[in-house]
């Protein structure tokens, strides 16, 4: 989706806004039950897009609950008829940038970040795959990951929101607050320095290959 | 990444063979065949199927009650608990300048006699009162006092009421009426000491 047209949006992206609209009535008429599940339908992407541009699972959460809070806070200044996902990203967005500002986060060296117990939340592929063959699937996750990792924190988030979060360029743009034809050169530049990166690691050649 | 590992060897040896391609890796690979062939649609499917394997973080099972606990909305109503706070803020704040400004104006109604000075007073005094409980409601509400927007809102406040000719008419006969109070006030504060005077 490339526009903000809404007429040309699917019904179900339809329905689904109209039902957020209508979640963030009833919570601000007090209605704890339906934040609870605004909270629980996007609790997800937002973590998600948090932790791809702090990198850090439990900071992440952190930052994802209070992104929340904020956005509860201040739910009175959304207004229906818009997209809500791109609206609580904004307020996401804006959370992580104060958090990174203020404190200059604390960047995990690659060894480390990728390593302990931070690591061991993250949602291991294929479930049904053997010990072994998972253990080979988070070793290349993890290789592919740091990949990303090496990215600026501002490329990570325009991909994360274009691809992972499948926004519009004008959404993307009003959720960091640039322009459209800033956002258009930064999500293709975020693409070359990421093709960079994975070729380096040799993802395309396998005797290059070597998490 | 982690160190060395008993099937280091053995794995490294098993990623040369192709049919070992995780989907995570699959994904990146097409990405990069597709940027270098610049066929833009298969570099945006093979993105979203990058991320889709990409890992992310959970969120804990308690997550969503954690923040319900955070925003207090198990004990307050959403639409009260911000109000309540901005009200009270509100009240104290417009009152303490309110009454810091009739101190004045009552001197002068009591002390010194003087009806104008009075008048005025009480005019400054509730024009003060209903702006800064409209500038501490505002800020109350964002929760961060910032200068600049409240004076914007004050600007804006004060341009409302000058607009508003019931509102100045409404100002004007609140100050008469305290005015009054203040010289009634005065009269009961003199007319006891005049009866004590000596002849």
């Amino acid at each position: 989706m490339t526009n903000l047209d809404r007429s040309a949006e699917p019904r179900v992206e339809r329905d689904e806004a109209r039902r957020d609209d209508e979640l963030v009535a009833r919570t601000l008429g007090g209605d704890a039950s339906a934040f609870s599940r605004l909270v629980e339908r996007y609790q997800r992407p937002v973590l998600s897009l948090i932790y791809r541009m702090v990198r850090d699972p439990a900071r992440a959460e952190d930052l994802a609950q209070e992104a929340f809070v904020r956005a509860y806070e201040r739910l009175d200044t959304y207004e229906p008829g818009r997209k809500f996902s791109s609206w609580l990203f904004k307020v996401a967005h804006n959370r992580t940038i104060d958090e990174l500002r203020k404190k200059t986060l604390h960047r995990v060296p690659l060894e480390a970040e990728s390593d302990g117990d931070s690591w061991e939340v993250l949602e291991a592929p294929e479930d049904s795959a053997s010990p072994h063959r998972r253990y080979e699937m988070g070793e290349t996750a993890r290789a592919i990951a740091d990949a990303f990792g090496r990215l600026s924190e501002s490329y990570r988030e325009v991909l994360s929101l274009r691809f992972e979060q499948e926004l519009s360029y004008a959404e993307i743009a009003e959720v960091v607050g640039a322009g459209l034809s800033t956002v258009k050169v930064r999500i293709h530049r975020a693409r070359k320095a990421l093709a960079r990166e994975l070729e380096r690691l040799g993802v395309d050649a396998p005797e290059k290959f070597a998490p | 990444m982690p160190h060395d590992h008993p099937s280091r060897e053995h794995r490294r040896s098993h990623d040369e063979t192709a049919h070992d391609e995780t989907p995570l890796r699959a994904s990146a690979a097409a990405f990069l065949a597709a940027e270098r062939a610049e066929d833009e649609a298969a570099a945006e499917t093979a993105l979203r199927g990058f991320f889709r394997h990409l890992p992310s973080p959970a969120p804990a099972a308690d997550f969503a009650a954690r923040v319900l606990r955070r925003t207090d909305l198990r004990t307050l109503p959403a639409d009260l608990a911000r109000p309540a706070r901005a009200w009270v803020t509100a009240a104290i704040l417009a009152t303490g300048l309110a009454l810091a400004v009739l101190l004045p104006a009552a001197h002068l109604a009591v002390v010194r006699i003087d009806w104008v000075g009075a008048f005025a007073g009480s005019m400054v005094a509730i024009a003060g009162w209903l702006g800064g409980w409209i500038v501490s409601l505002f800020t109350a509400f964002d929760e961060i006092v910032l200068f600049g927007r409240a004076a914007s809102v004050l600007g804006r406040a004060f341009r409302l009421v000058a607009a508003s000719p019931q509102v100045l008419v409404a100002l004007t006969l609140i100050s008469a009426v305290t005015a009054l109070l203040l010289r009634m006030l005065a009269e009961l504060v003199h007319t006891p000491r005049k009866a004590h005077a000596p002849s």
